[in-house]
């Protein structure tokens, strides 16, 4: 996966496919540390995934015998000199925390984080978000309290979309920075 | 959460804007979101309909996500409903094709043959 953007969005998919309705991603960095942590209300893992999930055979699909999303996360993070880490949610699922080392040459892009969170709010409306940016990790996105304040409005009305795409580049906007900053890649995002 | 008054002020907006239309969307928006219409930038393809549907002012249209349809190679693929009329999907969606798809077919009411697939 060529940014961290689509490892996102695949460890959400694999909530949504789990059945999860509550999903918590939060973003925390520091000097040259990027942590992305995931932990949702699923059912978290299989006693068949349980001993190794990061193992590529062992997998929860059933139309074929290899899972390789948290394969490659892991492998994306220990590549930087980082980790993965996983275990069980206070919610009750799947916890994982992926760290990088971002300065690091095998450190991958950022990519357009808001682009995942986008496309998982409409790709599994059942699923909700609740983003924390920021060492304080404060909470700046809860699709459950968007869809409380919108009513009947969709949260797949364009305008609104729109609206939560702006707002989230915004409140990432010092990730970015920083990541710009820090990154010994000068490929140009795309 | 911040901004929730800002959300409020635009969920206001849209609900006066589909109240003119009776409460209808004008038309449903579906993006092909599985992993080929990722590698094929339906990211972007997204991001480009709510750019320029946002550029029109157009409020009352839903745009919604969906997994592989099993049409690999003409990913992404777009399926555009127009209310009361059955979706036309459309394949190899890029920006350019955004465009022409908003302002033709959601704008204009007239579907863009080119880019009909199946």
């Amino acid at each position: 996966m060529k940014d961290l953007s689509l490892h996102l969005l695949d460890i959400l998919e694999n909530s949504a496919k789990a059945g999860a309705t509550e999903v918590a991603i939060r973003l925390a960095w520091g000097k040259e540390w990027l942590d992305l942590e995931i932990a949702d209300n699923g059912p978290g893992f299989p006693d068949s995934v349980k001993a190794d999930p990061t193992d590529p055979f062992r997998t929860t699909r059933t139309e074929r015998k290899v899972g390789l999303g948290l394969a490659l996360l892991r492998a994306a993070a220990e590549q930087t000199g980082g980790s993965l880490e996983l275990g069980t949610a206070k919610e009750g699922g799947v916890w994982l925390r992926a760290r990088f080392q971002f300065n690091h040459l095998d450190a991958k892009p950022l990519g357009r984080l808001e682009d995942a969170l986008n496309a998982a709010m409409l790709a599994w409306p059942k699923l909700n978000l609740s983003v924390r940016i920021g060492p304080d990790r404060e909470e700046v996105l809860n699709t459950k309290e968007i869809k409380a304040q919108l009513g009947d409005v969709e949260i797949g009305n364009s305008q609104v979309q729109v609206f939560l795409y702006q707002l989230l580049r915004q409140e990432l906007a010092p990730l970015y920075e920083w990541a710009a900053a820090l990154s010994l890649n000068t490929g140009k995002p795309e | 959460m911040k901004s929730l008054d800002e959300l409020r002020k635009i969920r206001d907006e849209v609900k006066k804007n589909l109240e003119m239309r009776a409460g209808e969307h004008r038309a449903k928006i579906v993006v092909g979101m599985g992993t080929c219409g990722i590698a094929a930038g339906a990211r972007e393809t997204m991001r480009a309909f709510l750019e320029a549907l946002d550029a029109a002012a157009i409020t009352d249209v839903a745009v919604t996500a969906t997994g592989c349809a099993g049409f690999c190679d003409q990913e992404p693929l777009v399926d555009v409903e127009m209310k009361g009329q059955p979706a036309v999907r459309y394949g190899r969606v890029d920006t350019a094709a955004v465009r022409k798809s908003v302002q033709e077919h959601i704008v204009g009411g007239k579907k863009v043959d080119a880019l009909v697939i199946g």
